[in-house]
């Protein structure tokens, strides 16, 4: 069918004004999708230069890390032979029976295989789910070093963990009960319940609770903070008071001095532990422990778990 | 003014086909190629990060083992052997990665010379140029079409079996549609059901249209329905379609197919861009292009006084309905996710955009058929009233 060109004109600036909008959805699209594999480069190129020749690393979607990195190639492990590994299969509706079994799986792997990383993407089903509730079990890894970037619709995050061969549970604060003893500090409202220490606060505050820790003998401790909830500006430190001059207390910073931890960005509510720590040889005992916060507006925070572990 | 610059336009066009010698056919898939190929690589420049989702590293990566070691890929192997064979060509080029992504372009920019070939067998030349632009441009077609994803491979091997069923030679509609189909098919299973009644139209006329010795046509056609109904039922597409889900497909369609979430499809389906009104002009003209599709095929048939047959081009338009509703109706009940809490499934209305792009194809088709009947017939009553 031939037609005149006035009529071909006309048609094609029609066709024209139409298309700006969806290159730019295009373009939107494009920048957000690829976004979200962002991290994964970095989490590779890392792998590379960090692990040794004979050490393996536990990763989400093997393929993308030996696709970034060839040399990745028989050093990685799939989170999906865990499940298979353990006769549970990923579905929509797994409980909490089919995750813990799962995770026991994995500890026992673990022990046996000695793989060095565990790499956590919160986007990847296999990974994420093992990690999105909280749980206290055997599973306890410590954070090496995460990757992490934040766009229009996504929010990711990739982190390596070691697992942490755990010798003993030294030490372990259930905030879902009222401590014996605490003091506050600034405009804060405490409470205790399921969620654990739930904390309101506006300004420059602070919980303070007292205990006795006796860490100077210890050669490796390693500190997991489990936070159940976080409001989106939650800003502070967990400080950790030593006991540098013996006499069973705390005195002053000048004095004793202590160990600031700061609290992580925002994480996704979804995501249970949030927050491990590991420590070498303090060479002190620990007396006090505390959360020290600021914020310009009304903040909550809610703390279930701080526990010490002894580990090898 | 107006008259000297569209003569001015003319000269020129006719210049370059003069001086190029090629037809205005060939001119315009010419400049089709450019388009579709520099749009890629623009977007590709200006997003150069990663690859989309986890897919497209897994397709790259049993590719590129193919290429290494010669195992033979488990995820679409006929896309990810082509991959691997391109990487092998021209490996030595740039990044493994970099070339892989330009395979997907390529895919591209043949599937715009084919969307025109058969787009030109129902309204020309130009409705087809017009109508292949604004269709390379659909946001997810151009998104995907720079990372090393299925889906572009996917359209590409559906619009070539509909070229070809089309076509008028037997080799293409016998062999070439057949083919392509099945690789279609076996990259996206559900073009089985979206693809599979327009093929089916087509090879129902062909064969009763055609000079063959009645028991062989019946041969044909018992044998090619038999083994298309049966199909769903090989171990094959069982052990596919239970990977995807625990339901079976009767179930799942009980389950899915409510109002609110058809509803939430379609809503899905015309957002194409982030402009209100661009989204419910693209939704209007598919409207009007429902009727004018029944208008054309009526008067047709009213001109010919037999029945249009879907063995030609004439039926294109219906096809293009047919790909939007099958579509809409196999979203809503296996593409929608859910949840299950205490035993009762939740849908979550949510759906992942790539699988837009193929009811988006058929939906702009329709929209520039429409656009054009709309104009076309403004243009005449206009040419109608200046004689008068």
């Amino acid at each position: 069918m031939k037609v005149s060109l006035q009529f071909f004109l006309v048609f094609l600036i029609l066709i024209m004004s139409l298309l700006p909008a969806m290159w730019n959805e295009a373009v939107n699209f494009s920048y957000n999708s690829s976004f979200m594999m962002e991290n994964y480069p970095e989490a590779a190129k890392w792998l590379v230069l960090n692990m040794g020749a004979n050490e393996t690393a536990l990763v989400p979607v093997i393929e993308i890390f030996e696709a970034l990195e060839p040399d990745l190639k028989g050093r990685l492990v799939r989170y999906s032979d865990i499940w298979e590994g353990a006769n549970v299969v990923l579905e929509a509706d797994n409980d909490l029976e089919d995750i813990l079994t799962v995770r026991r799986y994995l500890v026992k792997y673990l022990k046996q295989e000695k793989t060095s990383y565990i790499v956590v993407s919160q986007n990847d089903p296999y990974s994420g789910r093992l990690f999105e509730r909280e749980v206290q079990d055997e599973l306890v890894l410590f954070k090496v070093i995460e990757f992490h970037s934040e766009g229009s619709i996504w929010n990711e995050r990739i982190t390596v963990y070691k697992f942490a061969s755990v010798r003993r549970e030294i030490f372990s604060l259930a905030l879902t009960t009222e401590p014996q003893k605490y003091e506050t500090r600034g405009d804060i409202d405490v409470s205790f319940g399921e969620t654990g220490m739930a904390i309101l606060y506006e300004g420059d505050s602070g919980v303070y609770i007292p205990l006795f820790l006796n860490s100077s003998v210890i050669e490796k401790l390693l500190l997991t903070v489990h936070v159940t909830q976080m409001s989106s500006q939650v800003e502070g430190n967990i400080v950790l008071y030593l006991d540098k001059n013996g006499n069973g207390k705390w005195d002053n910073w000048d004095v004793d001095g202590g160990i600031l931890i700061p609290l992580p960005e925002k994480t996704p509510s979804f995501w249970g532990i949030l927050m491990s720590q590991e420590f070498y040889k303090i060479g002190y005992d620990i007396v006090m422990v505390s959360l020290v916060l600021n914020s310009e507006s009304p903040q909550t925070i809610a703390v279930k778990f701080i526990t010490f572990y002894e580990v090898y | 003014m107006k008259i000297s610059i569209i003569s001015k336009v003319k000269q020129i066009s006719h210049h370059l086909q003069v001086s190029l010698k090629v037809s205005r056919g060939l001119l315009w898939i010419l400049l089709l190629i450019i388009i579709t190929f520099l749009s890629r690589v623009v977007l590709l420049l200006a997003t150069p990060g990663t690859m989309y989702y986890y897919d497209s590293y897994n397709y790259f990566s049993q590719a590129l083992e193919f290429i290494r070691s010669g195992r033979l890929p488990s995820i679409d192997p006929p896309f990810t052997l082509l991959l691997g064979f391109w990487i092998f060509l021209f490996g030595s080029i740039s990044e493994p990665l970099i070339v892989a992504r330009f395979f997907s372009i390529t895919l591209a920019v043949i599937t715009s010379i084919f969307l025109f070939n058969l787009s030109k067998k129902f309204l020309g030349e130009d409705f087809a140029l017009l109508t292949t632009l604004l269709i390379m441009m659909e946001p997810m077609f151009l998104s995907f079409s720079i990372t090393t994803h299925n889906d572009v491979f996917a359209v590409m091997n559906a619009i070539l079996s509909l070229n070809w069923a089309l076509s008028k030679r037997k080799i293409f509609y016998f062999l070439g549609a057949p083919t392509t189909f099945m690789l279609a098919v076996s990259s996206k299973p559900f073009l089985y059901v979206v693809l599979g009644i327009p093929i089916i139209l087509i090879y129902l006329h062909k064969i009763l249209s055609s000079h063959m010795s009645k028991k062989f046509k019946l041969v044909l056609l018992v044998g090619g329905l038999v083994i298309f109904s049966l199909a769903p039922l090989s171990p094959f597409a069982q052990e596919y379609y239970f990977t995807q889900t625990r339901f079976d497909p009767i179930a799942k369609a009980a389950i899915f197919l409510r109002p609110k979430i058809i509803q939430f499809v379609i809503d899905q389906i015309f957002v194409l861009t982030s402009i209100n009104f661009i989204d419910i002009s693209f939704q209007a003209l598919f409207i009007v292009g429902n009727l004018f599709v029944f208008y054309t095929l009526l008067s047709r048939y009213r001109r010919k006084s037999k029945v249009a047959n879907p063995g030609t081009p004439e039926f294109l338009p219906l096809f293009m309905l047919i790909i939007v509703y099958l579509s809409i109706l196999v979203f809503t009940i296996f593409a929608v996710p859910y949840q299950i809490i205490q035993g009762v499934v939740f849908p979550i209305l949510d759906l992942n955009r790539r699988y837009l792009m193929w009811p988006r194809f058929a939906i702009l088709w329709i929209d520039t058929f429409s656009l054009w009947m709309i104009i076309s017939t403004i243009m005449k009553q206009g040419a109608i009233r200046n004689e008068g």
